[in-house]
């Protein structure tokens, strides 16, 4: 019996019998949800090789046969199951319980396999990438339709054709006409969901004619590589993390690859541009379904400060906005015609400027993208849009600013616990921020006397990790440090196309700490001095003070009244960092690199927020300098 | 041969003796698990399994195969054999059991003696149609659980290993006891049994009394305490035969199966094999008592056993207790339990089209 209510399931089976070359089906679920009744079923319409279980590596790639040995003294070779032909499809239960030497035979092999993992089992990485087609078979919950497989179960009287068309349309795939955007399309997927290797690519593709021959149709289509996409792909790992990506990603991936390859694009943007995209459509889209007026554009239009690009500094706005309507011009030859725009220009009645109405009681049948490039040639400042990669390029490189800067780093004890983490974490935030012909140096304080340990040079890596090896060493005079970095920025810096900033990281309580009154001292008041000196060159200065924040007795401190004095005088920023998110700051940016991290959301409260917060000033600090 | 306690004599325990009877009747179903501590019974329960099993016709091949089976053993493929009678026995796993002995092997005695590739057949084939016991079945090694299981499951072994290639049936009924103090079973291995019955000793000081009783009785003259009890052993053996013949003819109605089908939805159980499992054990359970269809009674007497030791919600859910599982089976009941529409057939091209 099939269980015919796994529809994915039967389809993949299904598919796997249309054209063995997909690579496999993986079959994963809970007991007792039709997995190796689905596999039993399909052995019937494959040629199969079952390995079972306790199954050894010399019977599965033969081995001299000991009985013609004995009887006749030949030596002659037993075939194993794996050489009984190798266009045979191995079957093999419970793929999780063979051992691992067994299952490297099988891989190496280059057969096809149809295989099944219960709920608890695991399946190694290498192993599962290797299936063509892999889905997770559901308990059904729905009482009716779970009544439908106990009908079927008992009465055998369901049953399918679908094997048999599948077994009729085995050897038709080669009639199924391709065009020309369709391969695209797959390739398309598969880099926008940054799918490792080219097994996706692959198995989308022949998947996908695969099913235009089940269905016996003419031409491959999207829709077929809409409906095996998630078996092609939802057991890939994707992108720097690995992950597996969902299926909101892939129908995402899928339907915008479609369009791209249909365009006739030659490359598309990354995951990361296409998320940017979606969040972007996707607040078009609440904007029009928000309003009450039938032509939302104005509304989408007014507030651009609001929603997604609310991270991003004025500069780098206006930027954006500037490619959005140099992309949104170049489409407009083939997007919607000029008779057509012209007509339907009305005014719009909250400022009065010029819009395209749109004319439908259905608002969610808006197409975005022709009411944001209709707005954008009419003058408007939009976000949008899926622009072409050389646009995101140029975009890329002119929102990260080119800087010049010193991390100065004090040599008091306290620093000690962060230095460590110190390199990753600013490693990390300069990848994002900064152009990467961005130079940075250090300067610190050894034995007690400031010195540049490196110029500033464009190998961050390298000064980044000698953070690592300072030695602290109790006395930290913080003005001769200040002076010293600035003097370096001045020697290095010679345009005027670099911004210069100096970034301190310290507690400011200089070292050794004055008897008295701390803040009168003299060691203070010659950091003061050099503030404001500083701050006459207009270097401005980032102070970053790794010590708990929210502590009443720290925020009234002379140190923590310095860094502020310093980060006024010189138009810098004080930014701190809590002791406990102070290690999650650490923590998120090793987990996280692809992430675009200046889109982040304040929210308070939270340590995440925190986090998100500090490093958004920081941000916001670092692109205005 | 050593005389075993009689089937009848143990007392009490009824839902277990139902279990296995059930079992008997439909061995296609799966095994049975006997929960319980030491001392409860589980052991002399299991052993005296095969005294209620009905005699079958099988070849006299060293796996005692059916004729009528689709897959014969190698020996009858290339000769059949003459039918014999096979009073089923019961063949024990034990603990140190490894897989060549489990699975079967080749043959070292005719290996050495007379230079030929001959394969030694293991417990899996000795138990073809008879009944596999697995004593402490927690405490097994894994893979030898596997293997077990994947063959109790499949009916089938395939030996590939050590220079032999064979393909033989391997159909029991089996049986397994456990001590949960000793450790928990695998939900995977837990949920390949059918129907799992917890022992608990009996407290009633008069069933106690009889209990030592009847063993005392035993230990002094077993072959007369059998003679006392065989004739119940006989009787059941006779109605479980009986029910056999008739299972294929009991009805399944739709209102039955949709009340199963709510029930096991309602508990959030993990796939359907409860609801097979509970429907299948439903029939057994109607044939012995000779009706003709399975009614709502039949399903109530069964549902605990089949149900109360399966996984919910991938094993974060406590597994249900007889009270829970009874009040969703009358919730199924009032729900379904008069339906007649067994719902609409699926079709796979307006599956497809539905995807669109």
């Amino acid at each position: 019996m099939i269980p015919l209510h796994q529809t994915q399931a039967v389809l993949a089976a299904a598919l796997l019998v249309v054209d063995k070359r997909i690579g496999g089906v993986l079959l994963r679920g809970a007991s007792g949800t039709g997995k190796s009744e689905l596999l039993q079923e399909t052995e019937r319409y494959i040629y199969s090789v079952r390995i079972p279980l306790g199954a050894d590596s010399a019977a599965l790639t033969g081995s001299i046969d000991l009985d013609s040995i004995l009887r006749t003294g030949q030596i002659v070779k037993k075939p194993g199951l794996l050489s009984k032909g190798t266009d045979k499809i191995i079957v093999m239960e419970h793929l999780d319980l063979f051992k691992d030497s067994i299952q490297d035979i099988v891989l190496e092999s280059g057969m096809a396999i149809l295989g099944t993992v219960s709920a608890a089992g695991d399946i190694r990485g290498r192993m599962l990438d290797k299936f063509g087609l892999c889905t997770v078979l559901h308990t059904v919950f729905d009482p009716e339709k779970r009544l439908r497989v106990l009908v079927s179960h008992f009465a055998s009287m369901e049953t399918s054709d679908i094997l048999e068309t599948a077994l009729l349309a085995k050897n038709t795939t080669g009639a199924v006409s391709i065009p020309a955007w369709f391969m695209k399309a797959c390739a398309f997927t598969c880099s926008a969901l940054e799918t490792r290797g080219f097994r996706g690519d692959i198995a989308l593709f022949r998947s996908s004619v695969a099913l235009a021959a089940l269905l016996e149709e003419k031409e491959v289509t999207d829709h077929h590589l809409r409906t095996v996409a998630y078996l092609a792909l939802g057991h890939r790992s994707c992108g720097s993390t690995g992950n597996h990506p969902l299926v909101e990603d892939i129908t995402k991936s899928v339907s915008y690859a479609i369009d791209m390859a249909r365009r006739g694009a030659k490359n598309i943007a990354s995951k990361q541009m296409q998320e940017l995209t979606d969040s972007i459509l996707s607040q078009v889209f609440t904007s029009i379904r928000n309003t009450e007026s039938r032509s939302g554009l104005a509304l989408v239009t007014k507030d651009k400060k609001a929603g997604i690009l609310s991270g991003l500094s004025d500069s780098m706005k206006n930027r954006f906005f500037r490619e959005v309507k140099k992309f949104s011009a170049s489409l407009g030859a083939s997007g919607i015609g000029r008779a057509q725009e012209s007509s339907r220009m009305v005014k719009d009645p909250v400022h009065g400027r010029p819009v395209r109405s749109v004319p439908t009681s259905d608002v969610t049948s808006i197409n975005p993208l022709l009411s944001v490039k209709a707005a954008a040639m009419a003058g408007e400042k939009l976000p949008f849009s899926p622009l072409k990669k050389e646009y995101w390029r140029k975009w890329e490189k002119s929102s990260k600013p080119r800087v010049v800067c010193m991390l100065a780093v004090d040599g008091s004890r306290s620093s000690q616990e962060y230095l460590k983490d110190l390199g990753i974490m600013l490693d990390g935030l300069f990848n994002k921020v900064f152009d990467q012909s961005s130079r940075v140096g250090l300067s610190a304080i050894k034995n007690g006397r400031s010195v540049i340990l490196f110029p500033p040079v464009r190998n961050r890596l390298r000064v980044f990790g000698r953070i690592n090896e300072l030695q602290p060493h109790g006395t930290s005079p913080l003005d001769e440090l200040l002076a010293l970095s600035a003097a370096e920025l001045k020697r290095i810096s010679k345009s005027s196309a670099e911004k210069t900033f100096i970034i301190l990281i310290s507690d400011c309580y200089p070292e050794p700490v004055p008897v008295g009154d701390i803040w009168n001292s003299d060691i203070y008041q010659r950091v003061r001095k050099q503030a404001v000196h500083l701050g006459r060159q207009g270097l401005p200065v980032l102070v970053v003070d790794p010590v708990q924040a929210n502590l009443r007795f720290v925020e009234d401190s002379p140190g923590r009244k310095l860094g502020r004095f310093i980060a006024h005088a010189t138009g810098g920023n004080l930014i701190s960092f809590g002791k406990q998110p102070q290690y999650d700051i650490f923590g998120a940016l090793k987990e996280d690199h692809s992430k675009p991290k200046f889109i982040a959301p304040i929210d308070a409260g939270t340590s995440q927020g925190m986090i998100n917060s500090s490093l958004g000033s920081l941000f916001d600090q670092m692109t205005t300098v | 041969m050593r005389i075993t306690f009689p089937f009848s004599a143990v007392v009490g325990q009824e839902e277990a003796k139902l279990a296995l009877i059930l079992s008997a009747i439909d061995p296609g179903m799966g095994g049975v698990l006997l929960t319980g501590q030491k001392g409860t019974g589980k052991s002399t329960l299991v052993r005296a399994t095969p005294e209620i099993l009905p005699s079958i016709e099988v070849t006299d091949c060293s796996y005692h195969c059916l004729q009528s089976e689709a897959l014969l053993c190698p020996q009858c493929r290339e000769n059949p054999g003459t039918p014999v009678m096979l009073i089923p026995g019961l063949i024990n796993v034990p603990l140190g059991a490894d897989e060549n002995r489990l699975l079967g092997t080749l043959k070292m005695d005719t290996l050495l003696r007379e230079g030929r590739v001959e394969f030694e057949p293991g417990l899996l084939a000795l138990a073809n149609n008879q009944v596999l016991y697995i004593d402490e079945v927690n405490l097994l090694p894994d893979n030898i659980a596997d293997n077990i299981l994947d063959c109790a499951a499949s009916g089938v072994n395939s030996v590939e290993k050590d220079n032999v290639s064979v393909t033989h049936p391997a159909k029991f009924i089996l049986l397994g006891t456990m001590n949960p103090e000793e450790g928990r079973l695998r939900p995977q291995i837990l949920d390949r049994f059918a129907m799992s019955v917890p022992i608990e000793t009996i407290d009633e000081p008069e069933k106690r009394i009889e209990i030592v009783k009847r063993v005392l009785a035993f230990a002094e003259s077993p072959s007369e305490f059998c003679e006392i009890f065989s004739k119940h052993d006989i009787k059941l053996q006779n109605s479980i035969s009986l029910a056999r013949s008739k299972l294929s003819d009991i009805d399944l109605p739709v209102g039955m199966l949709g009340t199963v089908a709510a029930a096991m939805a309602e508990l959030g159980l993990d796939g359907q094999r409860a609801d097979i499992v509970t429907l299948r054990a439903a029939r057994a359970f109607a044939a012995f008592k000779g009706e003709r269809s399975v009614t709502f009674d039949c399903l109530k007497k069964v549902a605990p056993v089949c149900v109360s030791h399966r996984t919910r919600e991938g094993g974060l859910k406590s597994a249900p207790d007889r009270e829970e599982i009874l009040n969703v089976l009358a919730n199924g009941y009032s729900a379904y339990g008069k339906s007649k529409s067994a719902g609409k057939p699926w079709n796979w091209r307006e599956c497809l089209e539905d995807n669109r």
